[in-house]
């Protein structure tokens, strides 16, 4: 018995080192997230167009076709507390800023999300590794007691950044998708079932004033604030509520009775309807993201 | 308590240290000793069970005390006849409480919709114990081998209800025979480090099926089988493969888990898969898949019916009634029903023409690599699985066809849709080359030929971190279900 344990405990122990160093590595490669906070704290005075959101807008707008100086600070899965929190760390020393485009898509501000602790595991999970990236990455902690930084420990290791290939986005943090999921029709769509007027009015709330800080810090240094809601898929729109809408346009006329907010709702937009510009239900793939970026070029005069 | 929770983490290294050191060591003068240490295999057993659902408890009790009760009353009959008479209530007792939990229900609704009624009322709508079809064959298996005198009927009844219940094999097997498993915790259980390191191995080697193969297929099967009709051919037939590798990966991944954590308790279980995909027939598939219900199946219901030693008709009867039965002990659905049909029909041939038994051995004994021909019936066998893994994972009849329907079109020649699952083709690819290696070896993880023990640690490492870094979502076992 003593030998078994004595084994036990050695290769734990090997086990446990064997951990560290690879947590050790992968800390060493770059991924969207260490890339996108390099960039802001290297070369945020060259922004002139700064991008800001979730995967709605970070796959939907491709930042090259958006004139100078446009940047992807969006990222997948993002709750709008990060994105407030880095417009406040950075706005201030960004001499060159014109605008911030923040894509409010029409899950995020009161479905089921990944904010609140009464969700789903799978949602909660990606919480979780939400405060992980945005700790370890981009050291922006959720809150006082927000210990994320060991990745191996909450399983968010991921294996392809350890033959060093997670950095996913371009220059200018724009993640390219090409072509279609496997249930591209249903994947990311709305679940009828799920839409919780119940959590809504807690968490739109929270929304609302990220949303709101965003303008005021928008309007304090005196740059555009414009808000979009990207196309949609029709097989999303189906889905799609009036009652949902109605809260999503009630955030924005709230805002707007305090701050400036261009806004733009593009969810059912006729120019959006072919199947082979999506890389899912939500989602626009690198096509769509082409002609999206003209489009929001043009409408706000960019 | 799932095997791969982190409840179970914590509970197996409190189990293990209490049974060792406070049940064995501190109390080993006592003469209570070993019924102590059964006592508490019972009640870790049923912690282990009752974190499901606590009502379970008193339905496995009751089926342990029936199941003990009649092995008595057996062995005390004064004549063959009323021997046979307890045996018979047992077995109906058993078999009625399985099916009043596991079948009612799908005969109601299938006699209400051929005669047009109602079945407002008549559903019980029952939660389905987990493994109940486990532990009831276990318990049935006692008194039918009480009453044919392969075991003496014990009085010890915390023994008894520590064979039913022992936690590591309860809810998805391996379905242990009394004479196998009754007399080990009849006498006192050694710790034997080469059969605790072995556990370990075992373990580790199951959580890497469980985890790393069969989480991970189950998202993209999944995906596929909810939205089967949008797919293309190749995407479909890929599905079927991944589901493929996703069920040997989950209920032999259990096995190996449950197999290996039995042998940290002093107890030996015995084999229930032997490689299957290796096989080069169906009768051989059947020799190595679910070993332990096959042979359940084999001395419990074929052999008394005759098995292949009667006429020809008789063993197409036999072979029907073994392959159906067996296909709805899965669960009360026409598409295990069709898959157990599905693979009488292939066995059939086999066996009329006396070839059921042609491959005994392991495939390619001896060598490194097997012949072309060996290959050629490797993958038919393994593609007449994936056909039968299509009926057993689909909902309905309808489905199956429709499935079956979509992989056979010209989008069969297209690149299935699998972006992003490259990890897991290369972990499956893993388990397949590190099976084929180790296939004559008494479990896969048996390094005992590597002799310097920092390569073996090396691959223990590895396997724990592939665990960590490639570990699906945890999911349930998908033997619990029947």
């Amino acid at each position: 018995m003593k030998r078994f344990l004595g084994a036990l405990a050695i290769g734990g122990i090997a086990f446990f080192v064997f951990c560290g160093i690879v947590e050790y590595f992968q800390s060493q490669v770059d991924n969207n997230y260490s890339y996108k906070y390099w960039y802001m704290e290297n070369r945020r005075h060259k922004v002139v167009t700064l991008l800001l959101g979730d995967s709605y807008i970070e796959n939907a707008i491709n930042p090259s076709l958006m004139g100078e100086g446009a940047f992807t600070l969006a990222s997948s899965s993002r709750w709008i507390y990060y994105d407030d929190k880095l417009l406040e760390k950075y706005i201030a020393d960004m001499p060159n800023l014109k605008q911030v485009i923040f894509g409010m898509g029409y899950k995020p501000p009161f479905f089921k999300s990944y904010h609140f602790p009464k969700t789903d595991d799978k949602e909660h999970e990606n919480n979780e590794h939400e405060k992980y990236m945005y700790e370890k990455y981009m050291h922006i902690r959720y809150d006082d007691n927000s210990n994320h930084w060991l990745g191996l420990y909450r399983g968010f290791i991921d294996p392809s950044t350890l033959i060093g290939n997670n950095l996913l986005c371009d220059s200018l943090g724009y993640e390219r998708v090409d072509g279609q999921s496997v249930n591209w029709q249903l994947e990311h769509n709305v679940d009828s079932n799920v839409f919780r007027l119940e959590y809504a009015k807690e968490q739109v709330a929270e929304y609302t004033g990220y949303l709101k800080d965003m303008a005021r810090l928008c309007h304090l240094h005196k740059v555009r604030f414009i808000v979009i809601t990207p196309p949609c898929h029709a097989s999303y729109i189906a889905n799609v509520r009036q009652e949902g809408l109605d809260i999503l346009h009630g955030i924005i006329d709230d805002v707007r009775s305090e701050y400036p907010v261009e806004y733009m709702d593009y969810l059912q937009d006729e120019e959006y309807r072919a199947d082979s510009i999506y890389r899912n239900s939500s989602h626009l793939n690198s096509v769509g993201a082409d002609m999206f970026a003209l489009r929001v070029k043009k409408d706000f005069g960019l | 308590m799932l095997f791969n929770s982190i409840q179970f983490a914590i509970f197996l290294p409190i189990v293990f240290l209490l049974y060792w050191f406070v049940f064995d060591r501190f109390i080993s003068k006592s003469k209570w000793q070993l019924r102590l240490q059964n006592a508490f295999v019972v009640v870790a057993s049923y912690v282990f069970y009752g974190w499901w659902d606590w009502r379970f408890l008193l339905l496995i009790a009751f089926t342990s005390f029936c199941s003990w009760g009649s092995g008595i009353l057996i062995g005390n009959a004064d004549s063959k006849k009323k021997a046979k008479t307890w045996m018979w209530l047992n077995i109906v007792l058993n078999l009625g409480i399985l099916a009043l939990f596991k079948y009612y229900d799908f005969f109601v609704t299938e006699f209400a919709e051929i005669f047009n009624i109602s079945t407002d009322g008549l559903l019980l709508k029952v939660i389905l114990p987990v493994g109940i079809s486990f532990y009831t064959f276990q318990a049935l298996s006692y008194s039918i081998d009480v009453f044919r005198g392969k075991i003496e009927p014990t009085k010890d009844i915390v023994a008894f209800f520590a064979f039913i219940s022992f936690f590591p094999q309860l809810v998805a097997g391996p379905i242990e025979r009394a004479t196998n498993l009754l007399p080990q915790f009849l006498k006192k259980r050694e710790f034997n480090y080469d059969n605790a390191a072995d556990g370990m191995r075992q373990i580790l080697w199951g959580l890497f099926k469980k985890i790393v193969v069969a989480d991970n297929c189950a998202v993209y099967v999944d995906l596929v089988f909810s939205t089967y009709t949008e797919q293309t051919g190749s995407t479909l037939l890929l599905a079927a493969i991944f589901f493929t590798f996703q069920i040997y990966g989950d209920f032999s991944g259990y096995s190996d888990i449950a197999i290996g954590t039995a042998k940290l308790f002093g107890v030996k279980l015995m084999r229930n898969f032997n490689v299957p995909y290796f096989s080069r027939d169906i009768a051989e598939f059947w020799r190595r898949w679910h070993i332990s219900l096959t042979t359940w199946f084999r001395d419990y219901v074929y052999i008394p019916l005759g098995g292949s030693r009667v006429s020809k008709a008789k063993v197409i009867r036999n072979t029907f009634i073994i392959f159906l039965v067996s296909g709805f002990w899965h669960g009360a659905n026409w598409t295990f029903i069709a898959w157990g049909a599905y693979h009488a029909i292939l066995f059939l041939p086999l066996i009329l023409t006396g070839k059921n038994r042609k491959y005994t051995n392991q495939v390619a004994e001896g060598r490194w690599l097997p012949s072309l021909k060996e290959v050629g019936q490797m993958l038919l066998t393994f593609f007449l699985a994936v056909i039968g893994w299509i009926i057993f994972r689909a909902e309905s009849i309808g489905q199956t066809w429709e499935y079956l329907c979509g992989i056979c079109n010209r989008s069969l020649f297209t690149f299935p849709a699998a972006k992003g699952y490259t990890a897991l083709g290369f972990n499956i690819l893993l388990l397949i080359v590190v099976e084929w290696i180790q296939r004559d070896k008494p479990f896969i993880l048996d390094l005992s030929s590597i002799k310097k023990s920092y390569l073996r640690w090396s691959i223990y490492l590895a396997l724990l971190f592939v665990l960590f870094a490639f570990g699906g979502h945890a999911t349930n076992f998908i033997y619990f279900q029947f």
